[in-house]
């Protein structure tokens, strides 16, 4: 569990997180979701005690960071993969965090199993692709088995293989009641991935909710009906007080449930050949939301 | 109860300080730089004492009386000194400034967050290295130095010798390490060094930059007595006596030499204390700002 309250940071003249409070359970996997500058990274660092709130607090498992007996044995991040001195080979990166909080050596093997380094463990760091430096990273953070992991952008630079594997570990973590807290800038990767969302702009807290809710609350629910009487339809559910738009072969209501659709094209004799429920993407809803509230946009509609 | 506390404290305390000590031993010594830059450093230093001492040797017969006046028997084989530090200096600083360049700092203070620890760790494994790596390496340019003078016509001093006999022999007067006081010279040459480089080490967690941690390195050494220099003496000496160069120089001698650029300068074993006091200021400003600076 991350508690976050009243979180305040200002970087000179800039508001990097503005009065941000939100929790993070365990057990899902719970989403951090921003334009690229709205404050993901920044509450990241300071969740783990690396920069100073200027107002507000954070607690890990009710404890401050720097209150930790053995940090890496409570909480495990991934920051920035392409953060190693590259003249260092992935084991004794490994090994030196491992030692650091009397972890026992035998994880950095396990851990570089785990992610699938061991045939490069001796190998230089510098040498490593992006996706080689996530799975160190990933392989960093899981070094003391920690209850509560941070990723930040895990899957940047990885394959579709990748991130199918990094999707499948986040799940499992979270099934074994860890307390999972993943950021993106990417909705349709969270949509896969996370159960829970928070959900920033200019680093104000916008949502903080499930995936699910987040979804449902922020669109209308639109019915795609289609049959061969098209016009007939229409005007039955107009007069029963639906809005629609017609399309070249079928309709699309809003203002009525499927099951009220359904009901009236029954009264009026007339056959379906479809009845679906429109669901919004992550993707759309989260555009809408956080219009106009990233730092570097593109003059593109959105 | 309080004791009892206390305790517990005092070992959790000093098990946070010694795993982050291994961790930092298992850092310095995984990179190649570190042996790059400690063998480089051994390597120019000897290569110096042995250059330096064979020139000095070869032009003693035609030289002036205060020249011979000038001449230090134990600080001459250690002149490689002077160019070691400038490698050793170098390797202080990126031992820090590297984790700020590439951003692992932050991965290093997750897992330490007690950042005093920290601090104390990494000079005390540096402190350690370079100590017995400095140790070595003056002994070494000590006795190659002076293996190099008595090959070039010099011979050893002779206890009973007057300054005034020395000087006027036609032979270059050699020190050994059972000459009385010469051991101890050496050995604060080597300590020299390895303080020369925690000093570097505390520049570079002020600054978190190699480049700029190293120019400010090299202006205290070289470019700021240089320049002090072409001031008046009455102002320039009581300045360049207490800088770090002219401690050094100071370290490196069995009695309080006199130069022509900082006078008189400190007593030995005064100019190590207060090498040791700057060290520990510079070290306890790091310190102060790393605690409460951002990552």
């Amino acid at each position: 569990m991350i508690s976050v309250s009243g979180l305040t940071k200002t970087y000179g003249e800039t508001v990097a997180v503005d009065d941000l409070s939100f929790t993070v359970p365990p057990g899902v996997v719970t989403g951090f979701l921003g334009p690229n500058g709205s404050g993901k990274s920044t509450t990241m660092r300071m969740i783990l005690g690396l920069d100073r709130p200027d107002q507000g607090s954070i607690t890990v498992d009710g404890k401050a960071y720097r209150d930790l007996q053995w940090p890496l044995r409570e909480v495990g991040a991934l920051l920035d993969a392409k953060a190693l001195h590259p003249g260092r080979s992935a084991r004794s990166h490994l090994r030196s965090l491992a030692e650091s909080n009397s972890i026992d050596a035998k994880r950095v093997s396990e851990v570089l199993e785990l992610v699938g380094l061991e045939s490069v463990a001796k190998r230089k760091v510098g040498k490593f692709s992006l996706g080689m430096g996530q799975r160190l990273g990933i392989a960093a953070a899981l070094l003391g088995d920690p209850q509560i992991l941070l990723f930040d952008e895990p899957v940047n630079g990885l394959d579709p293989e990748g991130i199918l594997w990094v999707r499948t570990l986040l799940h499992d973590l979270a099934r074994q009641g860890k307390t999972v807290f993943v950021s993106s800038h990417l909705m349709s990767e969270m949509a896969l991935t996370a159960s829970n969302l928070v959900v920033i702009g200019r680093g104000k807290l916008l949502a903080e909710t499930t995936v699910e809710n987040f979804i449902a609350s922020r669109t209308t629910p639109t019915i795609k009906v289609a049959c061969r009487d098209l016009a007939g339809l229409n005007t039955a559910l107009l007069a029963a007080g639906a809005e629609t738009t017609q399309e070249s072969d079928h309709l699309l209501v809003t203002q009525m449930s499927q099951e009220e659709v359904g009901l009236i094209a029954l009264e009026n004799q007339l056959a379906l050949t479809e009845l679906t429920l429109q669901s919004a993407s992550l993707e759309e809803v989260f555009m809408e939301l956080t219009a106009g509230e990233g730092d570097y946009e593109t003059g593109v509609t959105q | 109860m309080t004791t009892n506390l206390l305790d517990n404290l005092a070992a959790s305390k000093g098990s946070h300080f010694t795993n982050a000590v291994r961790s930092e031993w298992t850092k310095i010594r995984t990179i190649r730089s570190t042996w790059i830059c400690l063998g480089l450093a051994v390597f120019v230093g000897i290569g110096l004492s042995i250059l330096v001492p064979s020139l000095v040797a070869h032009n003693w017969a035609t030289r002036g009386i205060s020249d011979k006046a000038n001449y230090d028997p134990t600080s001459l084989p250690l002149v490689g000194v002077g160019l070691a530090q400038l490698v050793m200096g170098v390797f202080g600083a990126l031992v820090i400034t590297s984790e700020y360049s590439s951003g692992s700092i932050r991965t290093t203070f997750a897992a330490v967050p007690r950042r005093g620890i920290l601090l104390s760790a990494k000079a005390t494994v540096l402190g350690i290295l370079t100590f017995f790596v400095a140790e070595l390496f003056t002994f070494a340019a000590f006795l190659i130095g002076s293996s190099v003078l008595l090959a070039s016509g010099g011979r050893t001093i002779n206890p009973t010798d007057t300054l005034a006999q020395q000087l006027t022999s036609s032979h270059i007067p050699v020190a050994t390490l059972g000459t009385s006081g010469v051991a101890f010279a050496v050995f604060r040459s080597g300590l020299y060094l390895a303080l020369i480089t925690l000093f570097v080490l505390g520049l570079g967690f002020i600054i978190r930059n190699t480049a700029g941690t190293i120019a400010t390195f090299v202006a205290i050494i070289l470019i700021i007595p240089a320049i002090l220099g072409v001031l008046p003496h009455s102002i320039s000496r009581p300045i360049v006596e207490h800088m770090p160069s002219a401690l050094g120089s100071s370290m490196a001698s069995t009695h309080q030499r006199t130069t022509d650029y900082a006078g008189t300068l400190i007593n030995p074993w005064g100019a190590t204390a207060l090498l040791a006091i700057y060290v520990i200021i510079i070290l306890l400003i790091a310190w102060a700002l790393v605690k409460r600076r951002d990552a």
